[in-house]
């Protein structure tokens, strides 16, 4: 007699086993399978806050060079004989480079989870003199001075305008100050979102 | 059959969730911090002011002071050394702290811009005459590039911006040896 309810009691036993098995293979089947809830982050919002951050973004630079005043208009500034110029002088000052935050274009790659930033070339927007030093300066009158800066002015405006290795580090700095600003709006889009500013 | 639900609900219990957030400190070991990491390559237009004082002796009786001014170009390297960066972990949290930016190596003058035929000499008319000689050339030479060095090590602007750059190289690698989602781990930033 209690063999048979034994026996009875084992498909009862093993068809628990079984069904309870099944549970937890389903159970490990939606874990594995599940995914993480997609950002609802409102993209384009997202970009119209970024583009609306506007300003210029500038950099200043050291850019010393020398300066010769000739003695007859249009002489050959490559002579390096003093007796050619009125007066040569050293200048120090600085230019300051930025770019146009206008002509800025963002795009998000959202194929490859990337905020693109692209620049224009930098631009010379001013320049400053900070001093001056002549050659054979105790020979020159006090009034030159003020020529003197004028020149100096003209001088790194001119030079540094048409400088393409200050243009490109210009640039260059530009692009590391706009990878860190706009790392935090890309932290902003989601995760996995990088900068690339080209 | 117990024991196989036993073990299900072992792994089940001990697997799931877990990530690899305990090899985090381990992955990152991995990293190779050690030597230079140049980050930034400044470029400067200088002027070198050079002076050549008048002998003194018989032989340079009545010369002059004498000058020479020379307009130069040179890029300087900028960066920071890998040796003092410190990465510690504490669960998912990553604490970098990084070293100020230095200049490394010699500037690197530009040849063609420091050439005899840019050099602006001051008038000698000294009776006895005084010129600015190769070896002369050298020193003012000798004397941008210390010029050159000086200012960058001075320009805090530039240094900050080699350290950013090194912070920026620094997270791409933390997010490649980390094996992890960015999500994951939380870095702290320290930087001298």
């Amino acid at each position: 007699m209690e063999e048979n309810i034994q026996k009875k009691k084992k498909p009862i036993k093993l068809l628990i086993g079984i069904i309870f098995i099944v549970i937890i293979a389903v159970v490990v089947i939606l874990i594995l399978t599940s995914k993480e809830g997609k950002e609802t982050v409102n993209l384009n919002a997202t970009l119209e806050k970024i583009v609306e951050q506007n300003k210029l973004e500038t950099v200043t630079f050291t850019y010393n060079v020398v300066g010769k005043e000739c003695k007859e208009s249009g002489c050959n500034k490559h002579s390096n004989n003093i007796d050619d110029y009125k007066y040569v002088v050293s200048c120090k000052g600085t230019v300051t480079s930025g770019i146009d935050f206008k002509k800025v274009k963002i795009n998000l790659d959202e194929e490859n989870k990337k905020l693109v930033v692209e620049i224009p070339e930098a631009n010379i927007l001013e320049t400053n003199i900070s001093s001056t030093n002549f050659l054979n300066g105790d020979k020159l009158p006090a009034d030159e001075i003020v020529s003197a800066r004028a020149l100096c002015k003209k001088e790194i405006l001119q030079k540094s305008a048409a400088d393409m290795e200050l243009k490109k580090a210009a640039k260059e700095q530009v692009k590391i100050i706009l990878g860190v600003y706009y790392e935090k709006w890309a932290k902003s889009l989601g995760d996995g979102y990088k900068v690339e500013v080209k | 059959m117990k024991k196989i639900i036993l073990l299900i609900m072992v792994i089940l219990l001990t697997g799931c969730g877990k990530g690899n957030v305990e090899e985090l400190g381990q992955n990152l070991k991995q990293m190779e911090l050690y030597g230079n990491l140049v980050t930034y390559q400044a470029y400067y237009h200088n002027v070198i002011e050079y002076e050549k004082k008048a002998g003194s002796g018989v032989t340079h009786l009545l010369e002059q002071d004498r000058e020479l001014f020379v307009e130069y170009k040179g890029t300087i390297k900028l960066g920071i050394s890998l040796d003092e960066v410190t990465i510690d972990v504490q669960g998912n949290e990553i604490n970098v702290k990084i070293p100020k930016a230095k200049v490394i190596g010699d500037p690197n003058i530009d040849e063609d811009s420091f050439k005899e035929e840019n050099f602006m000499e001051s008038k000698d008319t000294g009776l006895n005459k005084n010129p600015i000689t190769a070896d002369d050339s050298s020193k003012a030479l000798k004397q941008a590039q210390e010029e050159m060095k000086k200012n960058a090590q001075e320009d805090q602007e530039l240094l900050k911006l080699a350290q950013n750059r090194a912070k920026i190289v620094l997270e791409e690698n933390i997010r490649q040896f980390s094996m992890l989602k960015e999500n994951q781990y939380v870095i702290n930033w320290k930087l001298d």
